[in-house]
């Protein structure tokens, strides 16, 4: 894993960021779109930022005295057992992320716009359209991480007019200090950053072996911001109207208005798909690495491939098991994800690492 | 690279009406209505007839009964022996009575289960509209939608079902749903309700409002100001509310400023002081005729002063909201205008003379 680097770091900034993004459009936290506590909420969010780096920081220690800062170092360098137990509880983690987020993508494209039927055709072709993306390669998908920043960012511009041009004033209300939803609102910033584990394992993969401190500054901070303008965009554009609905930001788009343009949801629908595959390649491609280093054979096509069947049988498992679905999604907000694959595992192999030398 | 083309052509194919029968076998629904009875509701539908070509378009009405709105959908599906689709619908006329839970349940299950844009326009009736009656030729929704859009335009006006939700929702906020009436095939506006806590409040439009009435725009756009016989175009208005706290009593000033045009004037009478002064007084007096009509005697706070206390101070609001707008029927309000009228055309000679004299001074 830890061989010479391929992809420059900023080309990884960028499909982290974009991969953040899709988690952003899908999960904005509930109460943010809300006018009574929402801006406290989101001022935690903005916030959290500074959490989610202590949190790296602390994982960047565990995993720096191997020499290099990849927590998957253990599994080739460190104890045989632990390392591959580690890199089993890795690939369960992407395997869990990568699920959930087919399955949001797949269940929304379902309800908005096929009245909730073609739900394993649509899960069967993304999955075939990521596993393909997967065995391309990450280098592939770098080499078109500035087209696809582009194209992000002409989309987020389209629906950030298209929400000004329907938003009032008068939805805004004026917020009464509550402690307690700020802190929320840290927690759930860092909460559902997966990317936080995703950053850990792909700077080896890089040409100077890391993100320099202030790209990832600008990652973290940019994502903040973004999520931040997305609540607002939704609370002054929809207001109360938010509460209860399941996307709200598919909501801001579908009533959004630009010149000639009466809706905006098949911009906010292409961008999404866009962000969607960018982000199960990435995570497929891993699971397929690590994979590979429990299996100790190297990564085939017909490895990625068994990835994204296996993707595709988990998917259409719980498509038709909503209340499994619906106790996954909550599991996957309380932040054990980013709490397990940044501190945990890397701590785990910290501490069997300092216990061998002193041995 | 050859091969990444072909997928992507291949992949074309899936895109798209792949599937031409599911789109035969839906019924397009042009406009709905909605009304309960006394089990449920009641809907009305109308619907694109399939017709050749060559011929003018027509529609259909349906009707069905439910417990719920998805049951009388349920009822319509059947009778049609086809789906509706109502994704194209162009207005949702709710003919209900004056009662504010009723027209929330209503839009809250209409906004849930049936499959209506969040855009949609929203119109109260007083009299059925889709019936049996109804000549085939007749477009409703289309004319519905011409309403609305001319009104917005025009008027500034927010009546979509997602506008109506967020004020029905808010407690700091007044709904407005604008009344429509049919006369000679055309939708015209018979007034305004302003929906307060339990009841609405039913406004007739008349020709000399000036205010604007909460969501649903401003008022009429000219004056006629008949003390200094002119006739003037209100280019702007826009309303500040400013609450005062004093150790006795809260209560809240109404900053109307207003920017007009004179459009025209009686020969060599007035001046344009003469007619900012009448303007203003006039709007002072809607003001608080309507301050009197709606929020003291109906309990509406139909300039959402709310939604100003909850800025100016929210800790206050927090306390009041649960009774609000019933808090407001006992606070003083006071009304002061300030009106700038400008004469570009020059129909006051004079005046003109004396702006000309100063700008070259």
């Amino acid at each position: 894993m830890e061989g010479p680097g391929r992809i420059s770091p900023f080309q990884l900034t960028i499909l982290l960021f974009l991969s953040r993004l899709f988690t952003m459009m899908t999960y904005l936290p509930a109460g943010a779109a809300d006018e009574r506590t929402g801006l406290i909420l989101l001022l935690g969010l903005f916030f959290s930022p500074l959490l989610q780096m202590a949190l790296l920081q602390a994982g960047f220690f565990f995993c720096r005295d191997r020499g290099s800062f990849s927590p998957l170092s253990f599994s080739q360098k460190g104890t045989e057992k632990t390392g591959r137990a580690l890199a089993v509880g890795y690939w369960m983690l992407l395997g869990l992320i990568c699920l959930y987020s087919t399955l949001e993508l797949v269940r929304f494209l379902s309800q908005a716009f096929y009245g909730g039927g073609f739900l394993w055709v649509l899960a069967a072709f993304f999955c075939a359209a990521g596993g393909f993306c997967a065995h391309r390669g990450l280098e592939a998908l770098c080499r078109a991480s500035t087209v696809l920043l582009g194209l992000t960012i002409v989309g987020l511009i389209l629906l950030g007019a298209g929400m000004a041009g329907t938003a009032d004033p008068r939805n805004f209300l004026m917020p009464v200090w509550e402690k307690r939803l700020f802190l929320r609102g840290l927690w759930q910033g860092a909460a559902m950053n997966f990317e936080l584990i995703l950053l850990l394992l792909l700077q080896p993969f890089t040409t100077q072996g890391r993100l320099r401190t202030g790209a990832i500054w600008l990652l973290l901070w940019g994502g903040a911001l973004l999520t931040v303008s997305m609540g607002l965009g939704v609370m002054f554009s929809l207001g109360y109207y938010a509460q209860g609905q399941a996307y709200p930001l598919f909501s801001a788009a579908q009533s959004a208005r630009l010149l000639f343009m009466e809706r905006l949801d098949s911009a906010f629908l292409g961008l999404w798909i866009l962000l969607g595959l960018v982000k199960v390649t990435l995570l497929l491609w891993l699971m397929a690495q690590i994979g590979g280093k429990i299996l100790k054979r190297p990564v085939s096509g017909k490895m990625v491939a068994a990835h994204s069947l296996g993707l595709l049988a988990a998917v259409v498992t719980l498509l038709y098991q909503p209340a499994l679905t619906n106790w996954m999604k909550w599991a996957m907000t309380t932040g054990w994800i980013p709490l397990t694959g940044v501190l945990l595992f890397p701590g785990i192999g910290f501490i069997v690492q300092w216990r061998g030398k002193r041995r | 690279m050859k091969r990444c083309v072909g997928i992507v052509l291949a992949l074309l194919c899936f895109c798209g009406c792949g599937r031409t029968e599911r789109i035969a076998h839906q019924t397009i629904v042009t406009a709905l209505e909605a009304s309960p009875t006394e089990t449920g509701w009641r809907l009305s539908a109308e619907y694109l007839q399939p017709t050749p070509p060559d011929q003018p378009a027509s529609y259909g009405v349906l009707t069905g009964e439910g417990e719920e709105l998805h049951l009388a959908l349920s009822a319509m599906e059947r009778q049609s022996g086809m789906s509706l689709y109502l994704g194209n619908c162009r207005i949702l006329l709710a003919l209900c009575p004056l009662e504010s839970q009723t027209f929330q349940q209503l839009l809250e299950e209409a906004d849930k289960s049936l499959e209506l844009r969040p855009t949609v326009p929203v119109a109260v009736i007083s009299q059925a509209v889709l019936t049996s009656e109804k000549a085939t030729d007749f477009f409703v929704g289309g004319e519905g939608n011409r309403f609305c859009a001319n009104n917005r335009r025009t008027e500034e006006g927010r009546m979509t079902l997602k506008d109506h939700l967020n004020t029905l929702r808010d407690p700091a906020r007044c709904a407005a749903s604008v009344v429509l009436g049919l006369e000679e095939e055309q939708f015209l506006r018979q007034g305004t309700v302003f929906w307060g806590r339990e009841e609405g409040s039913f406004l007739p439009w008349e020709e000399q409002q000036l205010l604007p009435l909460s969501i649903t725009g401003r008022g009429e756009r000219w004056a006629l100001l008949e003390e200094a016989e002119q006739e003037v175009e209100i280019v702007s208005l826009n309303g500040h509310i400013q609450w005062n706290f004093t150790e006795t009593q809260p209560s809240v000033t109404i900053f109307l400023r207003c920017r007009g045009t004179l459009r025209w004037s009686a020969e060599g009478e007035g001046t344009l002081e003469q007619g900012e002064k009448e303007l203003s007084r006039l709007l002072e007096e809607q003001g608080r005729q309507l301050w009197e009509q709606l929020t003291q005697e109906e309990g509406i706070d139909f300039l959402d002063t709310g939604k100003a206390l909850s800025w100016q101070k929210p800790d206050l609001w927090k306390m009041v909201e649960e009774n609000w707008p019933e808090e407001l029927k006992k606070i003083p309000c006071q009304f002061v205008a300030e009106t700038v009228l400008s004469d570009p055309s020059g129909l006051l000679e004079g005046e003109k003379s004396a702006i000309s004299f100063q700008l070259v001074a």
